[in-house]
């Protein structure tokens, strides 16, 4: 599951759409995105509001099912999983942050960040050392017994974050994880986000931000349901 | 192992969650218990009204001599052509065994002179009170030989006394021998009761002795004994025979229903005796239930049938009127307590299904959070499927405690409700009901949850 032996491409999807409704309300949120992600990358994803930025994401992480295309993770076609492989592979191959954290809140900050190791069948004193560790890596081991809602935004996110790493996944997708913060607590977002991306971890980031877009690698400019633009980061700036 | 691992997870998040846990367990303790609690007092409230209904005496039968139209025989009372007899003390045993019967008991007639008065005892077996409802005012009811008990207007013309100074007192029955007309109300009469009393206690005591136990001769025992040797040593016709009164029976007020005549009790044999017949006037009986009489009916004509060589010289007599009349009571308030439960397990049911409903609904999110954390749909199921398991035994446990508890405590602070009756079946039923209902609607939701896409799961709330 470590970095070893791993595709040459983490994500290759092709012409991956989304519709929404029928009829009348019928909404193609996207309409045929192609998106290559090699490993270790950090790509960053902006576009206007309701360009289909979150659908992307939700597809990418095995959230939702696309209506049409192919996606292949980590070397694994994924597009026709169901079940208990579809379930396996969003815990093996997908660390996924949400903009509203999405953590439970009665339980404390370690529990949550061991939530994918029960499902992963790890045993308890061993889940408790890998959350730890997680916790470490986020800087929150001092509120491992901690619940969420005695932390701020920015110690929620991180234990969200520590949660997406714990079970070692492929890639990292984040949609909007500094939405809610203040720019301090964001910074502090992103300064972890480049200190695991320089660990090797591949990033995904959504944001509205041209400046949080700008410390990935890649920006991909999503417009209309469509990919718009798609360049080295600081090509397009200014 | 994993799902032994998500268990784990699945019971510690009942107990981190307490509040939630507790508000649903207490939807499922209150539907139970109240289920339990009404279907109890209803059971209560049942009893009550059958076994007062009882008193009344639908189970009643009467078996009379002769073959005369069967309207008769149950208002003739202990009078009822007793010369024409041909019932003995052997049919009252035969009948008591029959199927279907309780108990039966002689009734036999008799007008005995007490003193200067003239008195009427019906002789009967230890059974008759439960059989007529006899209600004592004092006492107890005749249980052997050599005892009586008074009906309080004769308590009141015999002893001038009231129900509980009566009992205690000796009479002395028959007509007195002349040349001894003074002796025994001198030795044993009221006139000495104040100073005797404390003597007299032991001495009733020792009567409930069965016959036959060696007793210690205490002196005061001879004159007692004395009474059952006169007949052999002087052949009057009425030998005069002392009997203790032991109870006073209370003036019956039977509304309907063949009326229980005012009367004193002696026992069978001494009324067989005093009259110097050998036939009893009546046998009552009394049926095991309402639904046993025509069976009990059938038995005890087939049988005296027999014992009389063929000939039906009796005659059987039901309370028809009064059994329609009961069962029609019983079944009414079957239906209407069972509809009273029916419905409080309905609404106890449909609360059970509420809470279960809301609390699993608002946890969609949380379904969500797991599957995209990669919980299986399996996963989620087994989980809700387990607290739901959990909270419903727990609740359903506590709920039919409480409802027992209450069934114990509320009819002691509402004095006027009968004791409740808990049955098994009826707590089994309401625990089973809610149990089952508690568990499916704890997890029908979370499969509904677990089956939408885990962003769409997220995006509720
Ligand atoms: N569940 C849904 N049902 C119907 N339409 C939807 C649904 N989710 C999204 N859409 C539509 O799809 C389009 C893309 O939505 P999406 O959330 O991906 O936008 P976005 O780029 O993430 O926007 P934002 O920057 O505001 O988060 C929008 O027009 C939205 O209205
Ligand atoms: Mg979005």
């Amino acid at each position: 599951m470590s970095g070893n032996g791993r595709a040459a491409r983490v994500i290759e999807a092709k012409g991956l759409t989304k519709v929404y409704g029928k009829g009348e309300g019928r909404v193609e949120a996207l309409a045929g995105v192609s998106l290559d992600v090699a490993p270790g990358e950090w790509v960053s994803v902006v576009g206007p509001s309701g360009s289909g930025k979150s659908t992307l994401m939700n597809l990418l992480g095995l959230l939702d099912r696309p209506t049409s295309g192919r996606y292949v993770l980590d070397g694994r076609e994924v597009s026709g999983l169901r079940g208990g492989d579809l379930a396996r592979a969003r815990r093996e191959l997908i660390g996924f942050v949400f903009q509203s954290y999405n953590l439970l809140p009665r339980q404390s900050a370690r529990r949550n960040v061991e939530l994918p190791l029960v499902y992963a069948g790890v045993r308890g004193s061993e889940r408790k050392k890998r959350a730890l560790e997680a916790l470490e890596q986020v800087e929150l081991s001092d509120r491992a017994a901690h619940k969420p809602p005695e932390l701020s935004g920015g110690q929620k996110q991180r234990v969200a974050i520590a949660r997406a790493l714990v079970g070692r996944p492929a890639m990292l997708l984040a949609d909007e994880p500094t939405g809610n913060l203040d720019t301090k607590s964001g910074v502090g977002i992103l300064d972890l986000f480049g200190d695991l991306n320089a660990a090797g971890v591949t990033l995904i980031v959504v944001t509205h931000d041209p400046e949080v877009a700008d410390r990935g690698d890649r920006i991909v400019d999503i417009r209309d349901g469509l990919v718009f633009a798609d360049e080295r980061s600081g090509g397009v700036r200014e | 192992m994993r799902a032994f691992r998500i268990a784990g997870m699945g019971l510690s998040g009942l107990l981190v969650n307490w509040g939630r846990t507790i508000l649903t367990m207490l939807g499922i303790v209150i539907g139970v218990a109240a289920v339990v609690l009404l279907a109890s007092l209803g059971n209560g409230i049942q009893k009550s009204i059958s076994g007062q209904i009882n008193d009344l005496g639908p189970n009643l039968i009467t078996v009379s001599p002769g073959t005369s139209g069967e309207q008769d025989g149950g208002d003739n009372g202990p009078f009822g052509a007793a010369a024409a007899s041909t019932l003995t003390p052997d049919d009252t045993q035969l009948v008591d065994g029959l199927p279907g019967v309780a108990a039966a008991s002689s009734n036999v007639s008799t007008v005995a002179p007490v003193g200067q008065e003239s008195v009427s005892f019906s002789g009967v077996d230890p059974s008759y009170d439960e059989i007529r409802a006899v209600e004592l005012a004092a006492g107890r009811f005749v249980e052997g030989r050599g005892e009586v008990v008074l009906s309080q207007a004769d308590a009141r013309r015999l002893l001038n006394s009231g129900p509980d100074e009566a009992v205690g007192e000796t009479l002395s029955v028959g007509t007195p021998p002349e040349d001894a007309p003074e002796r025994d109300p001198e030795q044993e009469g009221p006139a000495q009761g104040p100073n005797r009393l404390p003597e007299r206690l032991p001495e009733r005591l020792r009567e409930q002795i069965p016959e036959g136990f060696p007793q210690d001769a205490a002196p005061e025992q001879e004159p007692r004994q004395e009474p059952t040797r006169e007949p052999t040593q002087e052949p009057a016709p009425e030998p005069v025979r002392k009997y203790e009164v032991v109870g006073v029976a209370e003036a019956s007020d039977v509304e309907f229903g063949p009326p229980i005549p005012e009367s004193s009790y002696m026992a069978t044999g001494d009324a067989l005796e005093v009259s110097g017949v050998k036939t009893v006037g009546q046998i009552v009986v009394q049926a095991e239930g309402a639904g046993d009489v025509d069976r009990a009916v059938d038995g005890i004509s087939k049988e005296l049938r027999e014992a009389h060589d063929g000939a039906k010289d009796f005659s059987v007599i039901t309370q028809r009127e009064l059994l329609s009349t009961f069962t029609e009571i019983t079944d009414q308030l079957k239906i209407f307590l069972a509809g009273i439960a029916g419905i409080s397990l309905l609404v106890g049911g449909i609360g059970v299904m509420n809470i279960m409903l809301v609390s699993v609904a608002e946890r969609t999110r949380e379904i969500g959070v797991r599957k995209a954390l990669g919980a299986t749909n399996a996963d989620v199921l087994f989980q809700f499927l387990l607290e739901a398991i959990l909270l419903s035994l727990i609740g359903g446990v506590v709920g039919v405690a409480l409802g027992i508890a209450g069934s114990a405590v509320l009819p002691e602070i509402l004095t006027d409700l009968p004791p409740a009756v808990v049955t098994g079946n009826e707590v089994a039923l309401a625990f089973g009901v809610s149990a089952l209902i508690g568990v499916v609607f704890g997890v029908l939701p979370a499969y509904r949850s677990a089956r939408l896409q885990p962003v769409e799961a997220l995006r509720r709330e």
